[in-house]
């Protein structure tokens, strides 16, 4: 641990946010440990004792079985006497008033803790005497033995709640402040200790069963008093100061003056009165607060962000004093009646830290951001293990080991669920669903990149709901601007850089998690335009594939279509020209050629037409089934069988033409003879069939041999080079 | 069964001049119509009866295959004939799914195309060896859809990798040790199992995408 450094007059502790709020919480159980104390170390009768209308107080519960019958329900107590007071002391519906501040005067404040003082020393000392008057209208004495301390478990559900309510001030103010030690959340914490120190007070005594000692009474109600004292003077600092500074140090300085200096004076009863001193002040402070909320919302009238933050907690600061000064304080001050327990009163504060709490995760007030609900969230986690494991043991008795992990399975089963559902409300992670999937990959496959851009520009406002989105001048890489006002959207591929400013139409601040949606979008579509940047290449290298074929082959027949006098001739090459295109488009993946389909199909093709003729082919072919050959390869392979068989069945006379293929290791051989008469060797020229095969073999860089004695026999050797499938 | 009304459907004069004159030497009782875009074929069919039709599968205003599902639906009867220059394998096997009985490559010899033409009126369905091939990866891929009337059966099977090696329809009787005329009927029957294989998958494909 070591000391901070100084910042703008505020010096801290330098402690890990997990430490600051161990040890909130623990000041906050010595606390509530210490008021649990104070509370069932009194002399206790077992009675539940309320004010009745006609000024006298009613039993509405008995919690001990070993008390005389006639101490009932419904009976009235009239008096109490001991051994040593046997002329006994009056009981009236003033001893039982959940809250003394109410009383009109001093001199009455001051006679009713004289009169408590004396009905707490006598309920110690054990043998009492209760005069009762019956529910019947008759008069009876009970002898009671009151039991030296007051159980945990008859406390009463309001002495818990204040309890309560005290914890969720101190945890939650202490929760800023361990995030972000700064004067505002100084102020803020320091509301939640006000508010801890009033409602722990309170608690105590408003929830005594008949009487405390008078010392100690007077001690609880000024802390009770200075409690609330504090809660508003930092409420109001802190509005003094946050979001916009309203006023210098000095004039903070002077509020905590004057307000410390009433609450002094009240507690030395140096106020015109005890109505007066103890909701006045609090009445003033309201107005204040109301004052400054007004003048906050006009400064930060230019600041959208600001002024939507200050609503929601302004709205909540209003709301929750509101409630606790018109339902007791006002009544109080124009002699009305209450119109709400004091207790649940206490509950309604709470609703300023609902609004902190949605402050912070919309517009991260005190700029905190949501990630700091997880914090709290296990806090709350474990108070409720706590306070589980704690009404277990005492209020169903069960012994300890089982209770622990009875509680332990109730927290896992109950809140756990809740925390995170909750959790997932507040923190909604984003995920990108299947249909921003397709609007992404539509984006990326627009070829017009002024639709490109319009499209991604749409989907982020569809996305975002941002109030603007500028053009952006850098940025590589996704990131939170100004902590969250705005998010940078890096250029993508051909996609410009935007800065989408103000999230949701300026009605919360970006956060890590859209963040992180923006980057799983942008790798997206990174991805969808590269995948369609490697298509388009593809499609290119096929194109020129396709041009290089056509020009190779298609090109090269068709010329010599052209320059072949022989009409015969030209069908016949227009023919295989046509085949070979039916090639280069069935092969248009580019993958090669499967040499036993083109196989089948000369075979099938030359058996046709050697058909016609009157012909037989015998045809045998051996060899990898699924030997990959290039379309170039493939041409020439048909072109020679079918040049040897238009030669066959035009001039050799011949019934029958076998044609042998085999295609082992890397070399083809492939060959073809007929049974007919053969042909003059000398006859060959370039420009006939003969020279054609040559020339194609030749460029194969093949092997090629004619004889024409006798019967016709073309044998070809021809590399087998390798195609990647 | 006797052509007697063949119906062209051809949009380059040239090659529909060759066609011509194949139909008026394969059937010269025949009477011969013809049309040159899917309009105009579809006014033709309904008016009157055809023996065969020959169906060029690019057209000008559509696709031949819209006019070979035509005629399997409003006259199953006739008997409809692809004919293609370049020969693309998909589009033949859908003329074939579609329901036509044959296809003829306008790129070959007259005298080819004259004899495929006079065996697909004599039932005797062409079958190249790529096409072949085509039919036996298509039922692998449907494999699921079919029912055990429309899966092919072991023969069928045998006679299919038999034509896809190149065996023309005589060879392949020799080799399975079957007559001719076996393997036409087995040929005919691969086809009808096509067509109804093909419209289980539409129809499956259809329920995926939620259309029926």
């Amino acid at each position: 641990m070591e000391m901070g450094r100084s910042d703008g007059g505020t010096s801290a502790l330098r402690l890990s946010p997990q430490s600051w709020l161990a040890l909130v919480a623990t000041l906050f159980l010595v606390v509530a440990a210490s008021a649990v104390w104070i509370a069932t170390s009194r002399a206790w009768m077992g009675l539940v004792l309320v004010p009745s209308h006609d000024g006298q107080v009613v039993i509405v519960d008995v919690l001990r079985s070993d008390l005389p019958n006639r101490v009932q329900t419904g009976a009235r107590l009239v008096a109490l006497a001991t051994p040593d007071r046997p002329d006994g002391l009056d009981v009236g519906a003033l001893e039982v008033i959940e809250e003394p501040d109410t009383l009109d005067t001093y001199k009455e404040l001051n006679a009713f803790r004289e009169r408590q003082t004396q009905l707490d020393s006598m309920l110690h000392e054990r043998q009492i005497e209760l005069e009762l008057v019956l529910a019947d209208g008759s008069s009876a004495n009970a002898q009671v033995e009151t039991l030296a301390s007051r159980p945990i478990w008859s406390l009463p559900f309001q002495f818990w709640l204040q309890l309560g309510v005290g914890g969720a001030g101190i945890v939650l103010g202490g929760w800023v402040w361990a995030l972000r030690q700064e004067e505002a959340s100084a102020y803020f914490a320091l509301s939640g200790f006000g508010l801890m120190l009033s409602a722990t007070s309170a608690a105590i005594y408003s929830t005594r069963e008949l009487a405390l000692d008078g010392g100690l009474f007077r001690l609880l109600s000024a802390g009770n008093y200075a409690g609330t004292s504090i809660f508003g003077l930092a409420l109001i600092s802190l509005l003094l100061v946050y979001p916009r500074r309203l006023a210098g140090t000095w004039v903070v300085v002077g509020v905590w003056v004057v307000g410390l200096g009433v609450t002094l004076a009240h507690v030395l009863q140096l106020m015109p009165s005890q109505a007066v001193g103890a909701y006045a002040p609090m009445l003033a402070e309201f107005a204040a607060l109301f004052g400054l909320i007004a003048a906050q919302l006009v400064l930060t009238r230019r600041d959208p962000l600001a002024r939507a933050a200050l609503g929601w907690f302004g709205l909540s600061v209003l709301l929750g004093t509101g409630v606790f000064v018109f339902a007791i304080a006002a009544p109080l001050l124009l002699d009305l009646e209450p119109q709400a327990s004091q207790a649940s009163a206490f509950a309604v504060i709470l609703l300023i830290y609902a609004g902190l709490a949605i402050g912070v995760a919309r517009y991260r007030l005190f700029d905190l951001g949501t990630w700091s609900f997880r914090l709290i969230s296990y806090l709350i986690g474990a108070f409720l293990l706590l306070g589980l494991d704690a009404l277990l043991i005492y209020g169903a008795t069960i012994e300890q080991v089982p209770a622990f992990g009875l509680a332990l399975l109730m927290v896992g089963l109950g809140y756990l669920p809740l925390r995170n559902m909750i959790g997932q409300r507040i923190l909604r992670r984003h995920r990108v669903r299947p249909q921003n999937f397709r609007q992404i990959l539509d984006i990326a496959l627009t070829s017009n990149s002024l639709k490109q851009s319009v499209g991604w520009h749409n989907l982020l406002a569809e996305t975002f709901n941002p109030l603007t989105i500028e053009a952006a001048t850098e940025g590589t890489r996704a990131s939170l601007v100004d902590a969250g006002q705005a998010l940078l959207v890096p250029a993508c591929g051909p996609l410009l850089p935007m800065l989408l400013r103000f999230a949701d139409g300026g009605r919360r601040l970006f956060s890590r998690s859209d963040l992180d949606w923006a980057n799983e979008m942008i790798e997206l579509m990174q991805h969808a335009l590269d995948s369609r940047d490697a298509h388009e290449r593809g499609v290119r290298q096929e194109r020129s594939r396709i041009a290089r074929d056509l020009h190779d082959n298609i090109g090269a027949q068709l010329l010599r279509t052209l320059h072949s006098p022989e009409a015969e001739r030209k069908d016949a090459i227009v023919g295989e020209t046509l085949t070979d295109l039916r090639d280069i488009i069935a092969n248009a993946h580019g993958n090669g050629i499967r040499l036993d389909e083109v196989l089948a199909e000369l075979r099938y093709e030359t058996d046709e037409r050697l058909g016609q003729a009157g012909m037989k082919l015998d045809w045998v072919s051996t060899g990898d089934e699924g030997q990959i050959v290039s379309a170039r390869l493939a041409h020439t392979v048909r072109s020679i069988v079918r040049e040897a068989a238009s030669n066959a069945i035009r001039h050799a006379g011949a019934t029958r033409l076998a044609v042998s293929f085999s295609a082992e290791g890397a070399q083809i051989d492939l060959a073809i003879s007929d049974d007919g008469t053969g042909f003059d060797e000398t006859r060959i020229t370039p420009g006939d069939g003969l020279g054609n095969m040559r020339s194609r073999t030749l460029a194969h860089g093949g092997t090629i041999s004619v004889s024409g004695n006798g019967r016709t026999r073309v044998a070809v050797q021809l590399p087998l080079e390798d195609v990647a499938p | 069964m006797n052509v007697e009304t063949v119906l062209i459907v051809e949009d380059i004069s040239e090659a529909m001049t060759s066609l011509i004159r194949i139909v008026q030497s394969a059937f010269p009782e025949a009477r011969l119509e013809t049309a040159r875009s899917v309009k105009e074929a579809r006014f033709l069919i309904t008016q009157r009866p055809w023996s065969m039709a020959l169906v060029d599968i690019g057209l000008p205003d559509g696709s031949g295959l819209d006019l070979v599902r035509l005629f399997s639906d409003l006259a199953p009867e006739t008997v409809c004939v692809v004919s293609t220059v370049l020969g693309d394998d998909g589009h033949i096997v859908a003329a074939l799914s579609a329901g036509a009985q044959g296809y003829i490559l306008k790129g070959q010899p007259e005298p080819v195309l004259l004899r495929q033409l006079m065996q697909i009126q004599h039932g005797v369905p062409p079958l190249s060896p790529t096409i072949a091939r085509r039919i036996m990866e298509h039922f692998q891929r449907t494999g699921p859809v079919d029912t055990e009337s429309n899966r092919l059966t072991g023969r069928e099977l045998e006679v299919l990798s038999l034509l896809a090696k190149g065996l023309r329809n005589a060879d392949v009787a020799v080799a399975l040790e079957l007559a001719e005329s076996t393997i036409a009927t087995h040929i005919k029957s691969i086809y009808r199992k096509l067509g109804i294989s093909s419209r289980a998958e539409a129809a499956l494909h259809a329920t995926r995408l939620g259309l029926a």
